[in-house]
């Protein structure tokens, strides 16, 4: 196991940093002069060339980039290029847990609604409750989840009143994990909806292969009760391509709640970058874009481990 | 099957054709896509009034007779910039859909029919691109480039061809040692006609599936980076840029017809164009898996 570890790791990391190479040599392609900006206006030319050398900006971007990494493995993300020069890693530790709580929340949701639908659809199948979830689930991956979060905001916060039109964490302070999931609700499910639709189909057709194999038949003909055949016999193989899709689903969460958290001026990791982007806030779209790609990566890390539960057959050696 | 005899043997498109009406839902949304195909060109003779024809008097109407769908902020039709932002949003879907389907083809084909140290390298790039989010690459790249219909198409483009890359590189390795193609390569082809004239007609089938799939999409990308204020700026209607609307509470509160009709008609043309899809698959390669 131990071993397989570090083999994931050592294949994942240089493709970690292969995009973070990737998205330097991209942002230092961007326009605009931004050690001029935050200087005073009046600053001569010889002071500015000074401060470039001070910072090493004059270097080539192979040793500037070494030295982001130096600092970025040290948990140093530089600072905020707006006026507040906060540093980028406080900003971004401040809006993990809220985006982790969203798409955290948006994956166990798809979990589960998505399993149970899918095994009723497939051991029903042609039946009126297969029809509506298969139109459900063409639904649910043609809505756009902004418009669906724009909707559900629209109905059940500014309609309605059941749930806050933002924010994550409550004005007095008293935090449960009931008052964040009452702020996240909505979040998740607009987040959701698209996994659940997916996830619902794969279940169904994973469940359908299933039940036509030769043990199925064997554990019927013994005279099991059909729940048993079911949910004992058939569920634990039908799940393995389902875990497969959760791997996959890790990159469209993260990128989903970057939308999903406009919407709902929810203060995660996404609004702080599409607010980045804005400002053209550079430090941190890079802090945020590679923090990104390492938590996918551990996610999908966590979903092979997922493998291991719902098929022993797999030895990781 | 026999040439030899009077029966007309059936063409591969014929046979495809075939199984593709036997899905009712994959017609259904063939009719609904000709309709708003239609109407998206023929958006001048059908629009009521000038989509970009401002009138502060009228402004934030509700839906009346006279502005069937009322007006927006400035006083500008709804209907009409409807109609005319589907032009908008059904070509950037087109656009970016080529772009990432003539790259991945490439790249794939590329990848498998070379193997090796090429296709080493290529399968890294494409983890590389698989790992970071679609959405969160695209305001990157928006946020150095700026906003703007061609930079949009491209963006949609260049990031999203690792899965047609995937499956094209995925069909060329079982092909690759094939008989036909040791045939063709004893013959003296060179490297590029196996690609273009042997290996890329078998994985055709399943790059039209992918490719309509697509344009649903890079529709849905265009809605999202627009809605951001990253995409289509105003005042260009697209269905995305009109839903930017809905970012003030006020719009979003007591204007639904601001936002609602773009949305629906996003939902309308995206379910079409999947119906679509998902009969294709059916009807071009009954191999596939239906998932």
């Amino acid at each position: 196991m131990s071993q397989y570890i570090i083999r994931r790791l050592l294949q994942g990391i240089p493709v970690i940093l292969l995009v973070s190479f990737l998205i330097f040599i991209l942002i230092n392609a961007a326009p605009g002069d931004p050690i001029a900006k935050l200087q005073n206006p009046n600053i001569t030319k010889e002071d500015l060339q000074a401060k470039y050398e001070e910072l090493g900006l004059n270097d080539p971007i192979p040793v500037r980039y070494a030295r982001w990494l130096g600092d970025f493995v040290t948990g140093d993300f530089g600072y905020s290029m707006d006026s507040t020069r906060a540093p980028v890693n406080e900003l971004i530790a401040e809006r993990l847990k809220p985006t982790l709580f969203l798409t955290i929340g948006a994956m166990l949701l798809s979990i589960i609604l998505a399993i149970p639908i899918g095994i009723i659809s497939a051991t029903r199948q042609y039946s009126l409750f297969d029809y509506g979830a298969t139109l459900g689930a063409f639904l649910g991956v043609s809505i756009p989840s902004f418009f669906f979060g724009l909707v559900l905001l629209f109905a059940f916060s500014l309609k309605l009143t059941w749930f806050p039109s933002g924010g994550f964490s409550s004005a007095m302070g008293n935090d449960t994990f009931f008052s964040y999931l009452h702020h996240a609700t909505l979040p998740i499910i607009a987040l959701g909806l698209a996994r659940v639709a997916s996830m619902t189909r794969y279940m169904r057709s994973s469940m359908l292969e299933v039940i036509k194999e030769d043990y199925i038949r064997t554990a019927r003909a013994k005279g099991l009760k059909e729940k048993i055949v079911i949910y004992k016999h058939a569920l634990r193989n039908a799940l393995i391509p389902v875990v497969t899709l959760i791997g996959l689903s890790i990159p469209l969460l993260f990128g989903g709640a970057v939308i999903i958290e406009e919407v709902f001026s929810y203060p995660g990791m996404g609004r702080l970058l599409v607010r980045a982007v804005w400002q053209r806030n550079y430090t941190v779209i890079m802090g945020v874009d590679v923090l990104v790609a390492v938590l996918v990566f551990l996610g999908n890390l966590l979903a092979d481990f997922l493998y291991v539960i719902v098929d022993p057959r797999i030895q990781y050696d | 099957m026999s040439q030899n005899n009077k029966t007309k043997a059936e063409s591969p498109w014929a046979m495809a054709w075939r199984h593709f009406k036997k899905n009712k839902m994959a017609l259904f949304g063939l009719f609904l896509l000709t309709i708003i195909v239609f109407t998206a060109i023929f958006a001048p003779l059908l629009a009521p009034h000038d989509p970009n024809e401002t009138n502060i008097l009228k402004a934030k109407q509700a839906p009346s007779s006279e502005f069937i769908l009322g007006t927006d902020r400035v006083g500008r039709d709804i209907l009409s910039r409807v109609l005319y932002g589907g032009r908008v949003s059904i070509t950037v879907g087109i656009v970016a859909m080529t772009i990432s389907v003539t790259l991945g083809t490439f790249i794939g084909l590329i990848a498998g029919y070379f193997g090796g140290w090429v296709d080493t390298i290529l399968s890294r790039i494409i983890d590389v691109f698989r790992s970071i989010p679609f959405l969160v690459m695209a305001i990157t790249i928006g946020a150095i480039w700026g906003p703007g219909l061609y930079k949009l198409m491209v963006i949609i483009g260049i990031l999203s061809w690792t899965g047609v890359a995937r499956l094209v590189r995925g069909r060329v390795l079982t092909l690759r040692e094939r008989e036909f193609i040791h045939a063709s390569r004893a013959l003296g082809s060179s490297d590029l006609r196996i690609m273009l004239k042997h290996l890329f007609p078998n994985a055709l089938a399943p790059i039209i599936v992918n490719a309509t799939l697509r344009v649903a999409y890079s529709i849905l990308a265009e809605a999202g980076l627009s809605y951001l204020g990253l995409g289509i700026m105003p005042p260009t209607a697209s269905w995305g840029s009109m839903l930017n609307a809905a970012r003030s509470v006020s719009v979003l509160e007591s204007m639904p017809w601001f936002w609602l009709p773009p949305g629906i008609m996003i939902i309308i043309t995206v379910l079409s164009i999947n119906f679509v899809g998902d009969g294709l698959r059916d009807a071009l390669d009954p191999k596939l898996q239906k998932s």
